[in-house]
């Protein structure tokens, strides 16, 4: 609470006191004086100060709003910006002359206008207000933390710096888009069916004949082909065609593999930003969507549907999907930790304190009986038994009769040489515990850092001490804590045997299962638009490609669409190296490994698009031109089937 | 915090708390003079200056240990003939013992009171425009928007703050001076009505008041820390003490799961 310039003063203050006492009673009455009257207006300011930590601050009320055109919102839209609100009000009847009030940014926003740090001197009975300007470029959720405060006096003697937790998740659904203009605007067909629906080659209740035929009981006389029947002598009816709305079914793959990269920027978002717009682009035209997303452990499924709010609840799910954190079992703890500590002390300093969070000193002590190798040193100590042994007895009398200088020294070197292993076990043991006061810094820290995980995670009881101990528990739990607060953080992409982490065949046979049972479940001509990284899972394509194929044998349509990594340039840019060359630097060697990385990269894409090319289905990439105008294309074609089969 | 930097002389705030150090400098200075002091207070109003007028940081401290020194030697003897020097109780050189041997004296008052102003106004100045507190470590898990120094706001300095430094200096000088006075009446010289005599008494007088006074406050703003507890607070109090009590048996279970881990993995 003290800043140095506090310590400064008051060390002056007490120097003077003691002087003025001590030293130079008679001569010098005014040190005393002077020491007396800066003393006590330090600890008045002191009482002041601990005041307004203590009382008033509890009561700050900081309330925020999220706004658009005026309006207070529970989500906003990707690409759009939105006014943040922040209202504070002082309850209390202590005034708080400084304090510095920052409403933390979520990481992925941009802030755009005003100012999200402000410097206020609140009264009792203010309210205040500020506003600043946010955009979120990528679909997500968006975490406000709250607000950090800082408070200090006049001088700059103490400082106080607290946060007021207050989080808040708002879902930045994704961008509304023009969906007229994503239709093909050129006229194919003379006569175009109703939007939302298609005509089947089934009969039904719809506009179009599909045929005539014979009367049969219980037809309803309407149906009656009048011409005809007087034609045949014979009762004729007819037959229509049926009339069924599009469905299309997004499958969206949500495993750690494409989860990976920095939130709003990864191969997830970009499959969820086109979804999206697919989605939005159907609904306008009144077809049916639907949606299921997948990863490594199972499924989640929305019925196709229609309707504004149906919309909404898919832009919900695919804007939480975004923000999903990419999991793997790390292999370094320490750039967690760093991330970990520095927003324990951001967001959590109430945690962190020593009043909660306590760091006895017998903590630090090493317990030797707890190492593998404790049981030599307890060996040791346990040798003067063996004085019981009348063989060792004798060894040691012998030892001490050969080194006493004298006879009289003998009793007590024998009693020397009886303990001499206690004494060096005891040695050893002091020595192997100490060595925790060596470093206490990181100890410390880690203690605290997974104190405070423990309670924000609600973790049972033992999870401190087992984090204290247990490197995996602690990058585990610290992997929950960063992704909780939307940080960022590390992920290794391979393990420590060099195996890939995210290769998950697993996937596969789930998107298997899914696309079959969707298939189970249509009705007529669907689409079917999977999104997913399929790449260098060569192996493990069986399940989903015979999956395909009953798709296509039902005359549904699949499209495939795969993420491309942003480094990797497009397969028709692509120049290939030459095959003759042979690195001989270390740049050059950089190089060749990158151009190998490009090749079996475009290698593993190329072999996807020739296998499910085999059994007729598209293979798009995300960057590749419009991919969504190409789906809502496929779409159109699905609900003119009927005028193009005649 | 990205404020416009202040300029010492167009701020209305700035400009009043510089007006009032420079005359607390002036009444130090003539207290001085008055004192016989009139080259130490000159010295130690030397370096009080650059820190109203240049932001030297340091100008509050050795302003303070600077105007020790007239205090001690008025007329500098000792800097003139330093031999003299620990000579006897009484020191020869004349001067030295030219202090009242009264504790009352209204140019102490004064004195004090001038310092205690420009210690106000040079503080308050610097916060406004050097540092008002430490800056933050740079956290890992964000960017930090700009790593200016923090300063406090002109525009948050109010009308009543100057007058209300006078009257808290003025109250805390007069206050100073009786406890002063309590503290040498009943431990001075002629203190035979207390246990405590002399300056050891006064000194553990001192103390056992600044002990008293910082435990009951402990005390009282503990509770009161307890008391405003959040929940998250309150649980980990709670998490904290389960830890202290079982922490070595709870990590030698986990050592043995960690072994049974490594065991299965091998």
């Amino acid at each position: 609470m003290l800043t140095g310039r506090g310590w400064s003063f008051l060390i002056l203050s007490i120097m003077l006191l003691v002087c003025g006492i001590l030293l130079l009673p008679q001569t010098a009455y005014f040190l005393g004086i002077l020491g007396v009257t800066l003393l006590g207006w330090f600890f008045f300011e002191w009482m002041q100060f601990v005041i307004r930590v203590r009382i008033a601050l509890p009561q700050l009320v900081v309330r925020r709003q999220i706004c658009i055109e005026n309006r207070t919102v529970a989500m906003v839209w990707a690409g759009r910006t939105f006014i943040v609100r922040i209202d504070i009000d002082a309850p209390h009847k202590i005034a708080l002359p400084y304090l510095v009030l920052e409403d933390l940014i979520p990481a992925e926003s941009k802030k755009h206008d005003g100012r999200n740090e402000h410097a206020i001197d609140l009264r009792p009975g203010d309210e205040l207000t500020f506003e600043y300007q946010l955009e979120c470029p990528a679909p997500g959720v968006l975490r406000f933390e709250g607000q950090r405060l800082q408070l200090a006096d006049l001088q700059g003697f103490f400082y106080f710096r607290t946060f007021l937790r207050a989080p808040v998740e708002i879902p930045v659904l994704p961008p509304l888009i023009d969906a007229d203009g994503l239709h093909r605007t050129d006229k194919r067909l003379n006569i175009l069916p109703p939007p939302g629906v298609h005509r089947l080659r089934g009969p039904g209740s719809g506009s179009e004949l599909l045929d005539l035929r014979d009367y049969r009981p219980g037809d309803p006389p309407k149906m009656i082909a009048w011409k005809p029947s007087a034609r045949k002598d014979k009762l004729i009816v007819k037959e229509f065609e049926t009339e069924v709305p599009v469905r299309c079914t997004l499958f969206i793959d949500t495993s750690h593999a494409v989860r990976l990269g920095p939130p709003g920027k990864n191969s997830l978002s970009e499959l969820i930003t086109i979804a999206a717009a697919v989605a939005q682009a159907a609904a306008a035209n009144r077809d049916l969507v639907g949606l299921t997303m997948f990863d490594e452990s199972g499924t989640q499924v929305i019925r196709p549907a229609r309707g504004s709010r149906h919309l909404i609840d898919l832009l919900h799910r695919l804007a939480h999907a975004a923000s999903l954190p990419a999991a793997g079992r790390s292999t370094n703890m320490l750039p967690l930790a760093r991330l970990g500590l520095s927003l324990a002390n951001e967001v959590y300093p109430d945690l962190m304190r020593n009043g909660v969070n306590k760091l006895p000193w017998r903590m630090f002590w090493r317990p030797l009986l707890d190492s593998a190798r404790g049981w030599r040193v307890l060996l040791l100590m346990a040798m003067p038994l063996l004085t019981f042994w009348s063989v060792y007895r004798g060894l040691l009398a012998t030892l001490a009769f050969e080194t006493a200088p004298s006879r009289k020294w003998m009793p007590p070197m024998f009693l020397l040489y009886v303990i001499l292993p206690f004494l060096i076990g005891l040695f050893f043991w002091g020595l192997y515990g100490i060595r925790g006061y060596l470093d206490t810094t990181a100890i410390s820290r880690r203690k605290r850092l997974a104190a405070v995980v423990a309670q924000t995670l609600q973790l049972p009881f033992d999870a401190v001490a087992r984090m204290q101990i247990d490197d995996e528990a602690m990058m585990t739990h610290l992997q929950q804590f960063l992704a909780k607060h939307h940080v960022p953080y590390p992920i290794a992409l391979y393990d420590a045997n060099g195996q890939y982490q995210f290769r998950s065949g697993e996937k596969v046979k789930i998107l298997a299962a899914a696309l079959a049972n969707a298939v189970g479940r249509g009705r007529d001509n669907e689409l079917y638009v999977l999104f997913a990284d399929l790449l260098e899972l060569d192996e493990e394509l069986e399940p989903l490609m015979n999956a395909v194929r009953m798709a296509k044998g039902r005359h549904h349509q699949v499209l495939l669409v795969c993420p491309w990594l942003q480094h990797m340039p497009a397969p028709e840019k692509y120049k290939k190296r030459d095959a003759s060359f042979i690195p001989r630097t270390e740049d050059e060697l950089a190089d060749y490994l990158r151009e190998e990385e490009i090749e079996r990269y475009l290698k593993a894409y190329e072999h996807v698009r020739h296998e499910f090319g085999r059994v007729g289905v598209t293979v798009l990439r995300v960057n590749q031109g419009d991919s969504v105008r190409l789906i809502l294309d496929r779409m159109e074609r699905l609900r003119n089937v009927g005028r193009v089969r005649r | 915090m990205s404020e416009k930097p202040i300029s010492i002389w167009r701020e209305p705030a700035v400009r009043n708390y510089l007006f009032t150090g420079a005359s607390a400098l002036l009444v130090v200075m003539l207290a001085h003079m008055v004192r016989d002091a009139a080259i130490g207070g000159l010295l130690a109003v030397l370096v009080a200056v650059p820190g109203l007028v240049g932001r030297w940081s340091a100008s509050p401290i050795l302003f303070l240990l600077v105007s020790i020194f007239p205090i001690l030697d008025p007329q500098g003897m000792l800097l003139i003939a330093p031999e003299y020097m620990g000579r006897g109780r009484d020191p020869v050189i004349p001067g030295l013992n030219t202090q009242t041997k009264n504790a009352f004296d209204i140019t102490d008052l004064f004195l004090a009171a001038g310092m205690l102003c420009y210690l106000i106004a040079q503080y308050r100045l610097l916060s406004l425009m050097n540092r008002s507190f430490p800056p933050d470590r740079v956290p890992f898990h964000r960017p930090k928007a700009d790593d200016e120094s923090p300063k406090r706001p002109a525009k948050l300095v109010r009308e009543d703050e100057i007058p209300f430094a006078l009257a808290l200096s003025s109250a805390f000088v007069l206050g100073g001076q009786i406890v002063w006075l309590l503290i040498w009446t009943f431990t001075g010289d002629d203190g035979n009505r207390s246990m405590f005599i002399g300056q050891t008494g006064a000194f553990v007088v001192v103390v056992w008041g600044l002990s008293v006074g910082l435990l009951i406050s402990a005390t009282v703003f503990g509770y009161l820390s307890m008391r405003n507890a959040s929940h998250a607070e309150a649980d980990m109090f709670l998490r904290d003490g389960v830890w202290q009590e079982t922490y070595r048996e709870q990590q030698r279970v986990h050592r043995w799961r960690i072994w049974n881990r490594a065991r299965k993995g091998q």
